[in-house]
């Protein structure tokens, strides 16, 4: 371990008027930052007729109907299940070949790598639009449409881009010794890769995983073109189903998102310790 | 905690793989279907109305109707993409006009088929023919009409003491009592481009379709323009008004369409102009829901039998590469039946259009009976326009009339500018 | 920087430098990324890319037009327009979210009893998909509504705007919303740095004499480097290619004032059916992105951070 780090808490050991009015301050801020969500929450228990009179005030009784219809009509159980496998699919690829990637492009000697990784990266500055249709024919003749593996697919190529980025900054400032260390032992690259590296990667890794998941678990477009027709659909494009032509059920809508992001957010709540300490030695590159 | 070894890792990896094949093998497998599926590509409100026959379908036919519903911008979106690489389904929702997704458009690139020898095409009134033909042949099938009509809150009426107007001035009359009464005559909603076409198309009905049934013909031969008709000329001229004598939202352009239909619920405004089909959208908001709203057809001029109504078709046509064409077929020939083709129309708040359907009874349908009956409807006036580029320059010009950052005069030309583009 | 993790194998050998696999052979690791990222970006890319020098109206058929489309492009007002604001909101949200980013998490740091609800508070709207910020907004900034009546409230009525209505504050409004979407994520990866600062450089400054901004300025700073490069980056790459907010609060408008590059091309290539027109801003809009993204990596370099 380092040394023991204090990061410029300017307080140090006493909490007095300062702390606490920076304290208040903050929760300030924090009230003004949850406000939208509170609509959010608000709408998703008013019934319409409610929401028509105000969108913001609580609501004078819970309207429950709204999550028993987001639940129902768009058969979300079905939708969880689909968009879990997807997600988790595609992260753990993208675990899997971004590190193998940042490792051969950036301890691999030579120009190739060296320009390849330039490639790789330079990837983040494509935007899907110009791609998509002859993407979505590609994975017509490959008979993909309408599986989740089309998604999956997608999802990992457009996201590669970005965990190379990620891993292959912080692998560029790490030394070598460990995996040198390792093949005098008689590893090969494989192991070496395996015992040695992908350990010492293993916070980028937690970075990886939240800004991916997050990016998979809510792309709408895609998974509409590639499953329509099909019986599975994501989360999100069930939830917007409920979008009409002019107006929406936004209660219903608002109801399905919080159905939809409430295990992330518990899951953020409870981890957020180890969710920093990923970013933070994720940022040595 | 140690990661896993390489080995465990790819172990479990595997076995996730195999299991998510598994299921995603089920799961499209099911959607595999055979010739007796009909497959759709429709709105959400659509599929809303065509549900309770579903069943009826398939016991009459032996086919079974399977839809995808979404959203109409991604409708739009999806259909071209699957239209381009031939992965579209048998039955889709067609638009009007000329937009990418627009009937003609895609019949004459050649990816719908012909419906002229189906029954019900001998059916399809005169006034609408165009709208779905070409080359002498009929391209898609009408499930219903909808009518852009000003709905109202009834109960504001009452309690304010107005009618519904038969009059351009006595509309004028009724907005101001309504103003004088602190209520918003006119709800508007114009942070959402879209509505600022509703009150124009209502006046253009009446005020330019009506009197220049040639005037598409014309404009394509350049012989008059927007800024040259003096119909449109006056279709601008009396929205202004309306703006000018605040009859509308204050700040329109900061509300949206949906703040605009949740200002009528709320009973802050009184009236608030709608394409038909939406009004389902807007009854969800009251209490009695469809009970508590009224409608009438918004009168441009001070004789009421000139007023026209503006009356579209919406569409449902059979792709060119579907693989069950007469599965298409029938569902049409069912929707076509004259009592499903009402309960449809009842369902969607929308009127059934073939010649010798069932008249609704609803109130909307009601309103509009005369209108039907005395032929006084024309399509909107932007299904007939040459390009869809026309449409959006209104998007970007019209609803900048309400804060006063643009003259009426500029608006034609910009309209003009983009028709011109051919 | 010291690493934390200790090798997992065992150190009784002699660890005099043996042969080394074959450098080269390294390549084959980074085998399967390539293949799917040739597969799945570059080949599209292209494709599409090539779109943009024919008149594809969506159909079968298309004519190889070579540049005309580009020249359309210079004479079309409303995509200039958009590239103008195209560059504000990106410019605007790289600075604005930064920064706010770095007070945040800065103020986060200490050790305050509300720590971890405020962390997930701010992140929140990050997971939230972008459709629904769009919408939530939409509600705030309805003249009348909630934020009009707070500030009321607070005898501030004389700042109420027309938030998505004036087509002076709309693009204005639109950033503020994006700015509240994104900078949860900011503020997490600049409070991995501040934990990593050592505490012995502060304590060493406090027997100096030093004071606060004295030690923000001289110790925290630097060691933020990577943390504001990473964050500059990401935040610059993905406001150039915002769509779905925007499309759902204003679909670039009152008239055209917040018309990006990214809504331009979704209009011309899927609501007018203007494909190859469309592709060719596209295109554009990948040339602006990766110039960006070159320049910024440039600047990193020449400015010494790592």
């Amino acid at each position: 371990m380092g040394a023991p780090t204090d990061g410029g808490n300017l307080m140090r050991r006493r909490y007095g008027v300062q702390s606490l009015a920076l304290e208040l301050l903050f929760a300030v801020f924090g009230v003004i930052a949850l406000f939208p969500i509170y609509i959010l929450v608000v709408v998703a228990f008013k019934s319409p007729t409610e929401v028509a009179k105000s969108a913001y005030t609580p609501p004078t009784r819970l309207y429950l109907d709204n999550f028993m219809i987001a639940w129902g009509q768009a058969d979300l159980a079905r939708a969880f299940v689909q968009t879990i496998l997807i997600t988790a699919i595609s992260v753990v690829v993208l675990i899997c070949f971004g590190s193998a990637a940042a490792y051969g492009l950036v301890r691999g000697a030579g120009r190739v790598n060296r320009v390849l990784l330039i490639l790789v990266t330079l990837g983040i500055s494509i935007p899907i639009q110009l791609g998509m249709v002859p993407l979505y024919q590609l994975m017509r003749d490959l008979g993909l449409l309408q599986t989740p593996w089309s998604v999956i697919i997608y999802s990992v190529g457009a996201y590669l881009p970005l965990t190379v980025f990620l891993y292959s900054g912080f692998l560029a400032t790490q030394p070598s010794e460990y995996e040198e260390a390792a093949q005098v032992d008689g590893a090969n690259a494989f192991q070496s890769f395996s015992r040695v590296v992908f350990p010492l990667l293993r916070p980028v890794t937690g970075t990886v995983v939240i800004v991916t998941s997050i990016h998979v678990w809510n792309d709408f477009l895609t998974p509409l073109l590639y499953l329509g027709g099909s019986e599975a659909r994501t989360l999100t494009v069930a939830i917007f189903s409920f979008r009409g032509e002019y107006a929406t059920e936004w209660g219903v809508v608002f109801a399905g998102i919080l159905i939809a992001i409430l295990p992330i957010i518990l899951v953020f709540f409870l981890l957020q310790k180890y969710v920093i300490k990923g970013f933070a030695s994720g940022l040595k590159g | 905690m140690q990661s896993l070894t390489r080995r465990q890792f790819g172990a479990t990896a595997v076995g996730v793989l195999a299991t998510a094949f598994a299921v995603g093998g089920c799961t499209s497998a099911s959607s595999g279907g055979g010739t007796k599926q009909v497959t759709a590509l429709i709105t959400h409100e659509q599929g809303a109305g065509f549900k309770p026959f579903y069943d009826g379908f398939t016991q009459s036919t032996g086919y079974e109707f399977k839809p995808t519903t979404s959203e109409v911008n991604a409708l739009v979106e999806q259909l071209r993409i699957q239209i381009n690489s031939g992965t579209a389904p048998d039955v889709v929702r067609a638009a009007l006009g000329s937009l990418t997704a627009g009937v003609l458009p895609l019949a004459k690139e050649g990816s719908l088929a012909d419906l002229t020898d189906q029954p019900w095409a001998k059916n399809i009134p005169a006034s609408y023919r165009a709208l779905l033909e070409w080359d002498g042949r009929i391209w898609a099938y009408p499930t219903s009409g909808q009518a852009i009509l000003m709905f109202y809150n009834k109960a504001v009426f009452t309690q304010v003491g107005v009618k519904a107007p038969t009059t351009w001035s006595e509309f004028l009359t009724v907005c101001q009592t309504l103003k004088d009464a602190d209520k918003i005559p006119v709800a508007q909603g114009l942070g959402t481009p879209s509505m600022a076409q509703f009150i124009p198309y209502m006046l253009a009905a009446s005020l330019v379709s009506a009197r220049e049934p040639d005037i598409d013909a014309q404009m394509k031969a350049g012989t008059t323009s927007f800024v040259k008709d003096p119909g449109w000329n006056e279709v601008f001229a009396k929205y202004k008004t309306l703006m000018d004598k605040g009859y509308i939202t204050p700040n329109a352009l900061g509300v949206t369409l949906d703040g605009a239909m949740k200002q009528t619920a709320s009973g802050a405004a009184a009236m608030i102009p709608l394409v038909s089909t939406n009004s389902p959208a807007l009854f969800a908001s009251f209490p009695n829901k469809a009970d508590d709203v009224g409608v009438f057809a918004l009168p441009a001029t001070d004789n009421p039998d000139e007023t026209y109504v503006p009356i579209s078709p919406e569409l449902l046509a059979l792709n060119a590469k579907a693989k069950n064409p007469d599965g298409a077929k029938a569902w049409f020939q069912y929707l076509s039946d004259p009592t499903r083709a009402a309960d449809y129309a009842k369902a969607t708040s929308s009127i059934p259009i073939l010649t010798g359907s069932t008249a609704v009874s609803t109130e909307l349908g009601t309103v509009l009976k005369p209108y039907i009956a005395n032929q006084h409807f024309t399509p909107f006036p932007n299904h007939r326009w040459v390009n869809g580029d026309t449409q959006q320059a209104f998007f970007k010009t019209a609803p900048l009339l309400a804060s006063g950052e643009i003259t009426i005069p500029k608006v034609l030309a910009a309209l003009d500018a983009a028709y011109a583009k051919g | 920087m010291t690493t934390t993790v200790a090798p997992a194998i065992s150190t009784g050998k002699n660890l005099k430098k043996g042969r080394h696999p074959n450098r080269r052979s390294l390549l084959w690791f980074a085998l399967p990324a390539l293949v799917l990222y040739g597969t799945v970006l570059i080949y599209p890319t292209f494709a599409g890319a090539a779109l943009a020098f024919t008149n594809s109206k969506g159909g079968r058929r298309a004519d190889f037009v070579g540049l005309t489309n580009f020249r359309t492009l210079l004479a079309d007002q409303d995509a200039i327009r958009s590239v103008g604001n195209t560059i504000l909101v990106t410019v605007s949200l790289v600075i604005g979210q930064t920064a706010l980013a770095l007070m945040l998490a800065i103020g986060l740091h200490q050790r305050l009893k509300l720590r971890g609800a405020l962390r997930t508070i701010f992140f929140l709207p990050f997971i939230l998909p972008s459709l629904i910020v769009g919408v939530l907004w939409q509600f705030l900034y309805n003249p009348g509504g909630p934020i009009d009546s707070v500030l009321s409230g607070l005898g501030l009525g004389s700042l109420i705007q027309l938030w998505l209505g004036s087509t002076s504050v709309a693009i204005w409004s639109v950033i503020v919303a994006l700015i509240w979407q994104n900078t949860g994520f900011s503020i997490v990866v600049y409070l991995a740095a501040l934990e990593e600062v050592p505490a012995e450089l502060y304590e060493a400054s406090a027997i100096d004499g030093a004071n606060g901004r004295q030690n923000f300025w001289h110790i925290t700073r630097p060691m933020l480097g990577p943390a504001t490069t990473i964050n500059i980056t990401l935040t610059m790459v993905g406001a150039l290619k915002i769509f779905d907010q925007i499309f759902v609060m204003t679909n670039g408008g009152p008239g055209v004032a917040t018309q990006v590059l990214s809504l331009v091309t979704y209009q011309q290539s899927f609501v007018l059916g203007n494909y190859g027109y469309g592709s060719a801003i596209a295109l554009v809009l990948t040339m602006i992105i990766a110039a960006a993204a070159f320049i910024q990596t440039w600047a990193r370099r020449r400015t010494g951070a790592t």
